[in-house]
C-alpha cells in the first residue's frame, strides 16, 4: 500500500514556507522560546505530513530541519519528538517500495526523496566535500562508524557521560538502521525474484559499508561490544535512585533506548549477513566487478572476534537471538575442530559445510572423543556453545516455516538431540569432575531432561 | 615593569622585551579619555548637536534643531516609561510553567508479593532427573530457578513445545512483569506474555492458557505504582520535585502488556468498554508526567491499541467519556496543549478523540453546561486583542484548542459560517497585534494566528470556491 506518488503538496512552497517560518529566530528572547518554536515546528510538520486532511511528504528543507533538531541535543522532549516524527515519516513515505505489476513485484525507487545518508560514489565525494556546511548533519560512512564508536565510549564511561547526548546517539542509530532496513528489505524481495545484483549493489547498506572511510572490522567490533555492554548493564540491575527528576527520567529512558539500539544492532547484523550471501551468489555468477570492492563477510569477522575475545562469547550468544545465524556461528566455531580425521572416523564424507548440531554433539559422544576435543578447545566454551546450539534447536522444532532449513541444520530429531546433549555434558564431566557448569547450562540440562522424559512418554 | 603599565601577556615571559618597550607609551588611556573622545567624535547625537548649537552663532535652522532635539528627548523619555510599564506587566506572566503534571504519588508495596507458591508447579515437581543426570541443577531454589529459566529463554521454549502453560506459571510471570525490580526479569516476563497473547494466522493462540491478565490486576498494579486516581494530578514543574523516587520502574512492562491484551479481543475481552475507557484515561494522563518523557513511542503504541480495542458501536460514546474525564483533570495551561498534541491524529479515531478533547477542554474553560460550538466560538472570538487586560496566554491556549476542534476531524468542514468567522478572527489576531507588542505571549498569539490562517488557506481544496473577500 504505497502512498500516492503525486507531487507532494508541500512542494508548492506554501506549507513549507508556513512551517519553516516557525523556526524564524526573529524576536526570540531566550532558549525557552527557541524550544517552544522547535516543538511547534515538529508539530506543524507532523500535521502536514501525517495527520492533515491530505497529508503530503515534507520537503527536503523540512526534513533537514527535523533531522537537525534531532541532533541539537537541547532537550529530551525535542529529541524524542523529532525521532518519533522521522520514524513515522519514514514509514509513510518510503524511498523504496514494491508494486505489483502483473505477475511479479517491481521495485520503485523515489530518488528525489530525502535521506539521512549522504553517500556519493567515490567520484562525487570530492564535490560533496566542498559544500559540507549545508549537509554536515547528514551521515556518510565515516560519521556512521563514528556514531557507533561514540555509543561504545558512552556506555564504557558509566555515569560520567552526558545522558542526553547518549540517548540522542542511540535514537539516531535506531533511526539510521531503520532507514537502512526500509531500503534493503524491499530490494531483497525484489532480488529474490529477479536475481539482479544491481538492485542490491545500489542499496544504501552496500554503498555505506563499501566505502573505504568505514573500517569494517572496527565497525563490527564496536557493534559486538554494544551487544555485550547492554547485556552486562541489564544484569547489573541499574538503580533509578538519582538526584534530580531529569536525571531519573534520562536513566529511565536510556534503558529503553538501549534495548531498542540493541535490537537495531541485531537487525543490522542480519541485513549484512544477507547482503554477504547475495554478494557471494553474485560473485559466483560473475556479476560483480572490481568496482564492487572487497569486504570481509561479517560472519568471519564476528567469528574471529569471538575466538580472540572469549569473554564476549557468552553475552554475544545471549544477545544475538536470530536462530539461523546464531546456529551458523556456533557450527562454524565447531567446524574448525572437525577437520582432523582422527576424531571423526568413518564419517569423513561429511564435508565441512554441512556440520549439523547432531554432528557437533557427536564430537562429544564418547569419553574418548570428548577428551580429544577438550585438548583443542576450552571445555567451558564447548559447554556454552552446545547449550546455545541446543536452545536454537528448541525454537526450530515445531515451527513449520523453518522446517526445511531446520531439519538440515539439526540433523536428528529433537529427542535424539536432547539425549545426546545430556550425554555430551556427562562425558565432559567424566574428563574433569570439577568442571564448572553455568546457570544457563544447568537450565539447558533441566530442559533437556524434562523434554526427554516427555517425548519418550508420547 | 611599572605598576600601572597595561598588562602585556605576550611580553611577560620575556624580560628583555619589557625593558625595551615602555618608552613608547606616554600615557595610559583612561575611561575618561575614551568618554571625551566619544563625545567629540559626535557619535552621541544628542550631546554633540547640543554642543554644536551652543558654540555656533545662531543660523537659520537652529530653532528647528532645538525643537527636534527636545522632541527626541521627550519621545525617548516616553519610550523608557512605556518600556518600564510593559516590563512590569510582563513580569508576573513570565513564568508560565512548562507542561508537566504529577500523575504518580507515593509508590506502595503490593500485598501479593509474599510467596507466590510457584515452586509447587508441575514443571518443577515432576522433575525427577537429578540423580539420573548426575548434575546438581539447584532446582530446589524454586522461584529463583524459574526466574533463570524465564530470563534465559528456556521457559518460553518449553511452553511452546508443550503447547500449554500452567496457570501458576502464567500468573507468576505476570507478577514478575508488574512488580519485579529486576529489569531483565521484567523484560523477559514481558516477552513471555507478549508471545502468549499473540495470535497466529487463524486467530488462535499458539499456546493454550487459561489464565488471563484482568482489569483489576492491571488497575491494582498502576495504583500500587502510586497513580493518583481520584486526587487531582498536581501541578509540578521539573525543578520542584524534591522526591527521590524515580518513575515507576515497571510502567513500560505494564504498557506493553496492556497493548498486548487489546490485541486478543477476538479471543478474550480483557476489559469491558467502561474498563477500557478507564485504562485509556490512565494512559493518556501518563503523557503529562515529565519523568516518562522518554516513552512517547511506547505510550503512543498503547494509546493506539486501546483506541482500536473498542467496537465501532462503542467508540463514539466511550470517546466522549474519555475526553470528558481527561478534560476535568488536566490544567488549562500548557498541559492541556501537550495532551492534545500527544494524540497524534494519524487515524480517524485518533482524530476524533483529539477534536473531542479540545471541545471538552474549551467547554470547561468557558464554564458551559452543554457543548455548543457556536457559543464557544463566540467566547473565543469576543476577546479584543487591543484591550489592555487581554490575557494573551489564555487566548493562545484557546486558539490552539479551537483549531484542533475545527480541523482535527471532518465534523466542521462544511459549516462555512463557523469556519469563516474563525478565519476572520485569526486574521484580526495576526494583523491587530503589532510586531512591537511586548505584552506577554502577544507575539506568540500573533505568530500562531498567522500560521494557522496560512494553514487554513492551504487546507481549502483547490477547486472549490474562492476565498471570501474580506
Amino acid at each position: 500500500m504505497p502512498p500516492s506518488r503525486e507531487q507532494p503538496a508541500a512542494a508548492d512552497g506554501g506549507i513549507e514556507e508556513n512551517a519553516m517560518a516557525i523556526l524564524d529566530t526573529f524576536g526570540i528572547k531566550d532558549s525557552r522560546d527557541l524550544h517552544d518554536d522547535r516543538a511547534a515546528f515538529l508539530e506543524a510538520v507532523r500535521s502536514a505530513g501525517l495527520a492533515g486532511d491530505k497529508p503530503s511528504s515534507p520537503t527536503r528543507r523540512m526534513y533537514d530541519a527535523v533531522f537537525q533538531i534531532l541532533q541539537s541535543s537541547t532537550s529530551l522532549e525535542l529529541t524524542i519528538a523529532s525521532f518519533h516524527l522521522l520514524m513515522e515519516l519514514g514509514k509513510q513515505y518510503p524511498r523504496v517500495y514494491l508494486t505489483n505489476s502483473g505477475s511479479r513485484q517491481a521495485l520503485v525507487t523515489v530518488n528525489e526523496s530525502w535521506s539521512p545518508f549522504l553517500l556519493g560514489n567515490n567520484v562525487a565525494s570530492g564535490e560533496i566535500g566542498r559544500n559540507t556546511s549545508r549537509s554536515d548533519h547528514l551521515f556518510d560512512s565515516l560519521r556512521f562508524s563514528l556514531l557507533t564508536e561514540a555509543m561504545v565510549e558512552a556506555s564504557n564511561a558509566t555515569g560520567a557521560h552526558n545522558g542526553l547526548k547518549h540517548i540522542e546517539n542511540m535514537v539516531l542509530f535506531q533511526y539510521l538502521v531503520c532507514t537502512l532496513e526500509a531500503d534493503f528489505v524491499p530490494r531483497h524481495i525484489a532480488y529474490k525474484e529477479s536475481l539482479d545484483w544491481v538492485i542490491i549493489r545500489e542499496s544504501v547498506l552496500n554503498v555505506l559499508l563499501g566505502s573505504r572511510k568505514l573500517v569494517f572490522k572496527m565497525f563490527v567490533k564496536n557493534c559486538i561490544s554494544l551487544l555485550n555492554q547492554h547485556q552486562r548493564e541489564v544484569e547489573d540491575d541499574v538503580s533509578y535512585k538519582s538526584a534530580s527528576d531529569l536525571d531519573s527520567s534520562l536513566t529511565f529512558s536510556s534503558l529503553e533506548f538501549e534495548r531498542e539500539a540493541l535490537t537495531s544492532v541485531k537487525k543490522l547484523f542480519i541485513m549484512v549477513i544477507n547482503l554477504d550471501l547475495i554478494r557471494k551468489e553474485a560473485d559466483k555468477l560473475g556479476l560483480t566487478s572490481r568496482a564492487d570492492g572487497l569486504r570481509n563477510p561479517i560472519l568471519e569477522v564476528i567469528l574471529e572476534e569471538l575466538t580472540y575475545n572469549q569473554i564476549y562469547l557468552s553475552p554475544f550468544l545471549l544477545a544475538f537471538t536470530e536462530w539461523k545465524w546464531k546456529l551458523q556461528i556456533i557450527l562454524q566455531y565447531f567446524s574448525r575442530y572437525q577437520v582432523k580425521p582422527a576424531v571423526r572416523t568413518r564419517r569423513s564424507d561429511n564435508s565441512q559445510q554441512d556440520l549439523t548440531v547432531e554432528s557437533a554433539l557427536s564430537m562429544f559422544s564418547t569419553e574418548a572423543s570428548a577428551k580429544a576435543m577438550v585438548k583443542m578447545m576450552c571445555p567451558e566454551v564447548a559447554q556454552l556453545l552446545l547449550a546455545h546450539a541446543y536452545q536454537v534447536c528448541l525454537s526450530l522444532d515445531g515451527d513449520s516455516s523453518k522446517a526445511i532449513d531446520a531439519a538440515k541444520m539439526m540433523g536428528a530429531s529433537l529427542l535424539e538431540i536432547s539425549c545426546k546433549f545430556v550425554s555430551a555434558f556427562q562425558n565432559l564431566r567424566k574428563i574433569n569432575t570439577s568442571i564448572q557448569i553455568s546457570q544457563f547450562e544447568k537450565e539447558a540440562l533441566f530442559t533437556a531432561a524434562t523434554l526427554t522424559s516427555k517425548l519418550q512418554n508420547e | 615593569m611599572r605598576i600601572d603599565d597595561p598588562l602585556d601577556f605576550e611580553g611577560e615571559d620575556d624580560p628583555l622585551l619589557t625593558v625595551r618597550r615602555p618608552a613608547k607609551r606616554k600615557k595610559v588611556i583612561g575611561l575618561d579619555d575614551l568618554l571625551q573622545d566619544y563625545f567629540d567624535s559626535g557619535k552621541d547625537e544628542l550631546k554633540a548637536s547640543a554642543a554644536k548649537s551652543k558654540g555656533r552663532p545662531k543660523g537659520d535652522n537652529s530653532d528647528d534643531e532645538d525643537k527636534k532635539i527636545r522632541e527626541k528627548e521627550i519621545d525617548f523619555c516616553k519610550f523608557v516609561d512605556e518600556c518600564e510599564e510593559k516590563a512590569k506587566v510582563m513580569d508576573p506572566g513570565e513564568d508560565v510553567p512548562q507542561w508537566g503534571q504529577r500523575v504518580f504519588g507515593c509508590q506502595k508495596l503490593p500485598s501479593i508479593l509474599g510467596g507466590t507458591g510457584v515452586e509447587k508447579c508441575q514443571l518443577l515437581q515432576s522433575f525427577g532427573g537429578d540423580e539420573q543426570l548426575g548434575f546438581d541443577l539447584e532446582i530446589e531454589q524454586g522461584e529463583a530457578f524459574l526466574e533463570g529459566m524465564l530470563m534465559n529463554g528456556w521457559l518460553m521454549k518449553l511452553v511452546a513445545l508443550y503447547g500449554s502453560v500452567e496457570d501458576s506459571i502464567a500468573s507468576w510471570a505476570l507478577t514478575a512483569l508488574l512488580y519485579s525490580s529486576n529489569k531483565k526479569l521484567q523484560d523477559s516476563a514481558s516477552e513471555f506474555w507478549d508471545s502468549l497473547l499473540s495470535l497466529n494466522e487463524d486467530d488462535k493462540p499458539s499456546v493454550n492458557f487459561g489464565y488471563f491478565p484482568s482489569y483489576s490486576i492491571l488497575k491494582d498494579a498502576v495504583l500500587n505504582y502510586g497513580y493518583l486516581h481520584d486526587a487531582p494530578w498536581s501541578k509540578t514543574c521539573t525543578s520542584e520535585i524534591a522526591v527521590a523516587d524515580g518513575p515507576p520502574q515497571n510502567i513500560t512492562a505494564w504498557l506493553r502488556v496492556v497493548s498486548a491484551c487489546c490485541k486478543i479481543r477476538k479471543l478474550h475481552s480483557v476489559f469491558s468498554p467502561s474498563e477500557a475507557e478507564d485504562v485509556l484515561v490512565i494512559v493518556i494522563s501518563l503523557f503529562l508526567d515529565r519523568r516518562l518523557e522518554g516513552l512517547p513511542l511506547i505510550l503512543g503504541d498503547c494509546l493506539n491499541s486501546l483506541i482500536s480495542y473498542f467496537n465501532t458501536s462503542e467508540w463514539e460514546s466511550s470517546c466522549l467519556m474519555v475526553a470528558e474525564s481527561i478534560s476535568k483533570r488536566v490544567n488549562m495551561d500548557l498541559n492541556c496543549l501537550r495532551i492534545v498534541d500527544c494524540i497524534t491524529g494519524t487515524n480517524d479515531r485518533s482524530k476524533f478523540l483529539r477534536s473531542q478533547l479540545a471541545l471538552q477542554l474549551l467547554k470547561n474553560s468557558f464554564g458551559l453546561k452543554v457543548v455548543n460550538v457556536e457559543r464557544i466560538l463566540k467566547s473565543v472570538t469576543s476577546i479584543n486583542v487591543k484591550e489592555k487586560e487581554c490575557s494573551f496566554f489564555m487566548l493562545y491556549v484557546h486558539i490552539v484548542l479551537m483549531d484542533n476542534l475545527l480541523f482535527s476531524s471532518d465534523a466542521f468542514r462544511n459549516k462555512i459560517a463557523i469556519i469563516d468567522a474563525w478565519r476572520n478572527f485569526l486574521r484580526n489576531c495576526s494583523t491587530q497585534i503589532g510586531c512591537t507588542d511586548w505584552r506577554f505571549y502577544a507575539s506568540k498569539v500573533r505568530n500562531k494566528a498567522s500560521y494557522l490562517l496560512q494553514g487554513a488557506m492551504l487546507k481549502r481544496p483547490a477547486g472549490s470556491g474562492s476565498i471570501p473577500a474580506n
